[in-house]
C-alpha cells in the first residue's frame, strides 16, 4: 500500500481482509469506522456497555464480511450490524436496569472540544434522545445522523418504509418538546 | 416538497452530530483485543497476505531445510543455518527496508552454508550429501515460490518456479548419498 491510508477506499480493505486476512488493512478500516459506530451506540443504547457491544459488532462483521454485497456503504453495513448486535444485548440485559442512566457515557461526554456547547445543552439533547422509546430513538438516530433512508431503515428494523417515516416524524417532535417546548411543532 | 426534502428540512442531524463523534476512537488495548480474537478465529495473519498459502508453505519448507541442514552436517555449518533463522524471524518484525535488507542478508548466508557444506562433501569432512542437499533444495523451491508470487509476470521466474515443482514431485523426499 503506498497511498496514503485516508485514500484507499473502503472496498479495497475488505477485500485485503477477506482475501488475505490482512490485519493492516482491517486495522485501517477499523480506525475509520470506530469511533462512528461506538458513537452511534452510546445513543442507541444508553446505560449499555457501548464498548463491549462493539466488539461484538466488529467481530460480526468480519465473520460476514465475505458475504457482503456492497448494496449500501459499508458504514451503512456496519451500523446496521452494531444495531442488531445491541438489540440482542438490551434483550440479556436485566429488566430494571434503567434505559437512560444519567451517570452514562452518553450523558458524561456531552461536550464539544471546542466549549462550543454547553454541557447543559448537551444532557438535555442526550436525555431527550435517551428518553425516547427505542424504536423512535433508533430511526431518529438512523435517519438523522447516519443518513439512513426509510427503505434501509424499513429492512434493518423490520418494519414498512412508511411506519419509519411516521416514527421519525414523532421522535423528532418529541425531542423538540423537551428541548424547546415554546417552539414545538404544530 | 416530496418526502426526502420534508425528511431533510425536519433534520436533527446538525443538532445530533458531535463535532468528536468521528474522531474518538476507542482505546488502542479495545483495537489490540479485537485483532486478538480475529487472529484466533483464523480471520486475520499476522504478516501481511498468505495468497496460494506459500507463505505458510515457505516457512514450514524452510524450518524442514534447516532441521535436515542440522541433521546432516557439523555443528559448525548448523550455526550458519541458525543465524538464517534468526535473520528472517527479525525480518518478519520490521518494515519493507530492513525486509529487503534481510532478505539480501538471508541470501548470503544460504549461499555461503551451501558453498561450505560444498567443500565438506568434497573433503570427506562429512559422509553423505543427501540430507545438505535436500536442505538446499527445498529451501531454494521455498524461495521460487515467494519470488514467483513476488514477480507474477516475471516469465522466467515462473519458468525456475515450474522447474523446481517438477523436481520435488518427482523425486524421494530425502536422496541418499
Amino acid at each position: 500500500m503506498n497511498r496514503p491510508n485516508s485514500t484507499i477506499p473502503d472496498r479495497e480493505l475488505v477485500e485485503l481482509v477477506v482475501r488475505d486476512g490482512d490485519e493492516t488493512a482491517f486495522r485501517l478500516l477499523y480506525r475509520r469506522h470506530a469511533p462512528g459506530l461506538t458513537a452511534f451506540l452510546r445513543r442507541c443504547a444508553p446505560g449499555a456497555d457501548a464498548d463491549d457491544i462493539a466488539q461484538d459488532a466488529w467481530l460480526r462483521a468480519v465473520r460476514s464480511l465475505a458475504s457482503f454485497r456492497w448494496d449500501s456503504s459499508f458504514r451503512t453495513w456496519l451500523i446496521g450490524i452494531g444495531y442488531n448486535a445491541a438489540r440482542e444485548a438490551s434483550r440479556k440485559r436485566a429488566p430494571d436496569v434503567r434505559l437512560v442512566d444519567a451517570a452514562s457515557p452518553a450523558f458524561a461526554e456531552g461536550r464539544s472540544p471546542d466549549g462550543a456547547e454547553t454541557v447543559p445543552e448537551r444532557i438535555d439533547l442526550e436525555r431527550a434522545i435517551g428518553d425516547l422509546p427505542p424504536g423512535y430513538r433508533a430511526v431518529l438516530l438512523l435517519h438523522d445522523v447516519e443518513g439512513f433512508t426509510h427503505p434501509e431503515i424499513a429492512r434493518l428494523l423490520d418494519i414498512t418504509a412508511g411506519t419509519a417515516r411516521s416514527q421519525l416524524h414523532h421522535a423528532r417532535k418529541a425531542v423538540r418538546a423537551k428541548l424547546a417546548p415554546e417552539v414545538t411543532e404544530s | 416538497m416530496n418526502d426526502q426534502d420534508e425528511d431533510a428540512k425536519g433534520s436533527l442531524g446538525a443538532e445530533l452530530r458531535r463535532p468528536d463523534d468521528e474522531t474518538r476512537m476507542p482505546g488502542r488495548e479495545a483495537e489490540d483485543r479485537l485483532v486478538a480474537r480475529l487472529h484466533d478465529e483464523g480471520l486475520l495473519r499476522r504478516h501481511g497476505p498468505a495468497r496460494r498459502s506459500a507463505s505458510g508453505r515457505g516457512l514450514v519448507a524452510a524450518a524442514l531445510a534447516l532441521a535436515l541442514f542440522s541433521a546432516g552436517v557439523a555443528t559448525g555449518q548448523w550455526l550458519a543455518g541458525r543465524a538464517t533463522a534468526e535473520v528472517v524471524t527479525a525480518a518478519l518484525e520490521t518494515g519493507a527496508f530492513a525486509q529487503a535488507m534481510a532478505i539480501q542478508e538471508a541470501g548470503s548466508a544460504y549461499v555461503r552454508a551451501v558453498a561450505r557444506f560444498t567443500e565438506m562433501v568434497e573433503s570427506g569432512e562429512v559422509g553423505t550429501a543427501g540430507a545438505g542437499r535436500e536442505a538446499a533444495g527445498v529451501a531454494l523451491h521455498a524461495a521460487a515460490i515467494e519470488l514467483a508470487r513476488l514477480s507474477p509476470d516475471d516469465r522466467s521466474i515462473q519458468e525456475v518456479l515450474n522447474v523446481l515443482d517438477a523436481r520435488a514431485f518427482s523425486r524421494p523426499s530425502v536422496e541418499g548419498g
